[in-house]
């Protein structure tokens, strides 16, 4: 390639410049052209980045445009259904079983106390009857007349006692109710929150599909399904407070871009 | 019926376990442990041996009738006598404990009386 453009240039200087000469010549030629060529491809890529930012930007506007466009469109009773009545729902559901489950525990508590307190009285009562029994046995006619009355009324007591056992055994055996409301309680919350993702894809559907046939009448069915379904795709994520990014953040990011 | 006995309790809800603890200690069974779902129930039974196990069926983690399945395949645990304390009284639910083994099925909620009925037949075969 140098050769060739040496031999070019000695025929265009005609002698007037030395072989040397056209040899620096040619070299700061090419040093040139590559500076030329690196200065170039920097251009160009910062140009490119400049553009797909741009295109970025514009599609976050897009995809922001949309959603508020679609929210605005839908009924607003319709997306407080969405945003806060089911969201509340579930919660109010969650929030009985960890009630009911406090309160359960509460009261077995209690009845942990009375089982324990009966039982006790039950011991008590059973060594007086011994003592009684005893002293029966060393008494005159009278005494043993006194201590047969007593021990009977002890015997009385002590089946009142064995009876309260029985009414805090079934107590406690009926505190599975709170197994059991959970349970259901946990169920409703699955069904709440699957009846909320439905809502939700719904509203995001015909908002969409409202929007983009407005945008462009022209769109076939087919067309237009598709590209609800890839802005579905864009628009799904985190929508209670706290998860994912909320609308000053978005703001955020598309300055930045 | 052996109360000196060792019992696993596996349910996730508190409430269930403690309900069951009580109902085995007013039957006389003193040595009780809880579990709270299959997976830490299988742990429990691989570093403790144990003569009965009560387990529910719906659980996070490991549901009780997988757990009833990798107790009967396991040569050391395949013997335990394992009772399934659930809600789940569907034909096919039964059906499918009574094919993995189960040695006997009460449905929730039940009373001391049926606890104690069951296990005195289980212990008594």
């Amino acid at each position: 390639m140098n050769k060739r453009l040496i031999s070019e240039i000695g025929n265009l200087v005609d002698g007037k410049l030395s072989a040397p000469e056209i040899e620096k010549l040619v070299r700061f030629m090419n040093r040139k052209s590559l500076k030329g060529l690196e200065e170039d491809r920097e251009a160009f890529f910062k140009h490119l980045a400049r553009e797909m930012r741009q295109e970025m930007k514009e599609l976050a506007e897009l995809i922001v445009e949309f959603k508020r466009d679609f929210q605005s469109r839908i009924h607003p009773e319709i997306t407080e259904l969405r945003t806060t009545y089911i969201p509340q729902a579930a919660d109010q559901l969650e929030g009985i079983i960890e009630s009911t489950e406090q309160a359960a525990n509460r009261i077995m508590d209690n009845l942990e106390g009375m089982q324990r307190l009966t039982e006790e009285a039950m011991e008590a009562l059973a060594g007086v009857r011994r003592q009684l029994v005893e002293r029966e046995a060393a008494s005159g006619p009278q005494a043993r007349g006194e201590a047969q009355d007593l021990g009977g009324r002890i015997d009385s007591l002590r089946q009142s006692l064995e009876r309260c056992l029985l009414l805090i055994g079934d107590s406690f055996e009926k505190m599975s109710f709170q197994d059991l409301t959970g349970q259901r309680i946990k169920r409703t919350i699955d069904l709440v929150n699957l009846m909320e993702e439905r809502i939700q894809k719904t509203l995001l559907s015909f908002g969409l599909k409202v929007t983009e046939k407005t945008y462009n009448p022209e769109i076939s069915g087919e067309d237009l399904a598709s590209t609800v379904e890839k802005k579905l795709s864009d628009l799904r994520g985190p929508q209670r407070p706290g998860q994912g990014l909320n609308q000053a953040d978005i703001d955020k990011l598309l300055a930045r871009l | 019926m052996d109360t000196n006995m060792r019992v696993l309790i596996v349910d996730d809800f508190a409430t269930m376990r403690r309900i069951l603890k009580n109902i085995l200690k007013q039957i006389g069974f003193k040595n009780i442990s809880e579990a709270e779902n299959g997976k830490a129930a299988l742990k429990e039974l691989k570093s403790e041996k144990f003569d009965l196990v009560l387990c529910d069926w719906n659980m996070p983690e490991m549901p009780g009738i997988e757990l009833l399945n990798q107790v009967r395949s396991d040569e050391q645990l395949k013997g335990i006598p394992f009772v399934m304390v659930t809600a789940e009284a569907k034909k096919e639910n039964i059906l499918e404990a009574v094919k993995a083994g189960v040695s006997s099925y009460i449905v929730k909620p039940f009373t001391a009386e049926t606890v104690s009925e069951k296990l005195k037949k289980i212990f008594a075969a």
